[in-house]
């Protein structure tokens, strides 16, 4: 679905209508006016100029299209071929743990078992690795099934409680009282958008602050908030702080570990459902960061 | 008599330990490195079950895929899918070239691996 945005020819052809029709006009103008002898020889000029206009547009569109998609699909193989020796490695060593190369005593038995389980894990974070660099270059299609926000909501807000009881900070979820009917999601990347707020959230917010987060349904659809006591963003700020890498000024003092690329890919899952995404802060007041998913592929 | 399994799989680390796990098992092997070898080996062992890896040097594992399915020589025997790539229009494209089954390579024990040829093999008696 979205595959066909890396590598389709963009239209610039727009560019060049504008010139010639000024062109074609002024032409005319000659013609009327200075004669025939006038009007051949701006003919012949400005057919060079548009030459020379399709000429110079067709080497801008293909060459950024081409090697920004080539950049992709090798990002992409070369990750997908991190994981081909991973699994032979992870099927040897389960071989190994069944027996099939002989009996092993416990002790050989314990460390395998570990070795399997990391060599696992490595897979499952090879695998999130590219639907990062997917979600990133907005090259991936959204597996909908039908989700329900609350509990997604609710599973992110009980992985983060020992974090939460940590700082100290005071946590509230609000539901609404009737229990919401679930919508078409990709319900992976929604648990990312909702982890990377909540994460958010408590990282920028210092110890006994406090975070409130909503969940409600309004006309335009279901909306989910999540206000912190936290640092704020800064006025300046503010209007770059979707963009791939960006990190806050404030943030980055705060030398807490951040990647900056969070927000960017969170935008580009709202965005990709048709939802919209939004803020609002004060320096060292606090965020709160909103976003509405629309409801019009309703599940009852 | 014991059922011939035929492993098209270019990764000789891999092809070799689920060679190993069939062999336990009770069937008899034949394995092929790329595509022309593997459509080579089909015409010459006759197999039973073909293990097929998608991403194969030279031919890819769609293309071999659809010429086994195009003759009928050999479009009778079951191709099960073995492929590290996993997305959804892969196993679509695989099931809809004809394959009887999909696996996920990082995805399955060894043990899954056998259940599912051995379950391919009785549905197509």
């Amino acid at each position: 679905m979205k595959k066909e945005n890396c590598c389709s020819k963009k239209k610039g052809w727009a560019f060049i209508i504008g010139p010639l029709v000024v062109l074609i006009l002024i032409e005319l103008w000659f013609f009327a006016n200075l004669g025939q002898t006038a009007a051949y020889i701006l003919a012949i000029l400005a057919s060079a100029i548009i030459f020379f206009l399709i000429g110079a547009l067709l080497i801008k569109t293909d060459v950024p299209e081409k090697s920004e998609c080539t950049k992709i699909e090798s990002t992409s193989l070369t990750i997908h071929q991190l994981k081909a020796p991973l699994s032979g490695i992870k099927l040897s060593l389960e071989m190994l743990l069944s027996g099939d190369y002989g009996k092993i005593n416990e002790e050989q038995k314990d460390i395998l078992k570990k070795t399997y389980e990391k060599s696992d894990l490595l897979i499952r974070l090879i695998d999130d690795l590219l639907d990062t660099v997917k979600i990133n270059e907005g090259v991936y299609n959204l597996n909908l099934t039908p989700t329900s926000v609350e509990d997604i909501v609710q599973s992110v807000a009980d992985f983060y409680q020992e974090e939460i009881k940590k700082k100290n900070i005071k946590f509230e979820f609000q539901k609404p009282s009737e229990a919401l009917s679930k919508i078409m999601l990709d319900e992976k990347k929604i648990k990312l958008v909702v982890q990377n707020l909540f994460d958010n959230a408590i990282r920028y917010t210092p110890v006994g602050g406090s975070i409130k987060s909503y969940l409600r349904l309004t006309k335009k659809g279901l909306e989910f908030q999540i206000q912190d006591s936290g640092i704020g963003i800064p006025k300046d700020q503010q209007d770059k702080l979707f963009t791939r890498f960006f990190r806050a000024r404030n943030a980055i003092k705060t030398e807490i570990e951040g990647s900056g690329l969070g927000l960017s890919i969170t935008k580009n899952i709202i965005k990709a459902h048709n939802g919209e995404i939004w803020f609002e802060s004060k320096e060292n007041k606090g965020s709160t960061f909103y976003f509405n998913l629309p409801i019009s592929n309703k599940i009852k | 008599m014991p059922k011939t399994i035929l492993i098209i799989e270019d990764d000789e680390f891999f092809r070799d330990l689920v060679d190993k796990k069939l062999i336990s098992e009770g069937f008899d092997v034949a394995k092929a490195v790329d595509g022309e070898e593997g459509i080579k080996k089909i015409k010459e062992e006759k197999p039973d079950l073909i293990l097929l890896d998608l991403l194969l040097p030279n031919i890819d594992g769609f293309e071999v895929l659809e010429r086994i399915k195009k003759d009928p020589a050999t479009a009778s025997i079951p191709v099960i899918i073995l492929s590290n790539l996993g997305q959804k229009e892969e196993v679509e494209k695989g099931l809809e070239f004809g394959a009887a089954d999909f696996l996920i390579k990082a995805q399955f024990t060894s043990d899954e691996i056998i259940e599912k040829v051995k379950n391919v093999l009785a549905k197509n008696r």
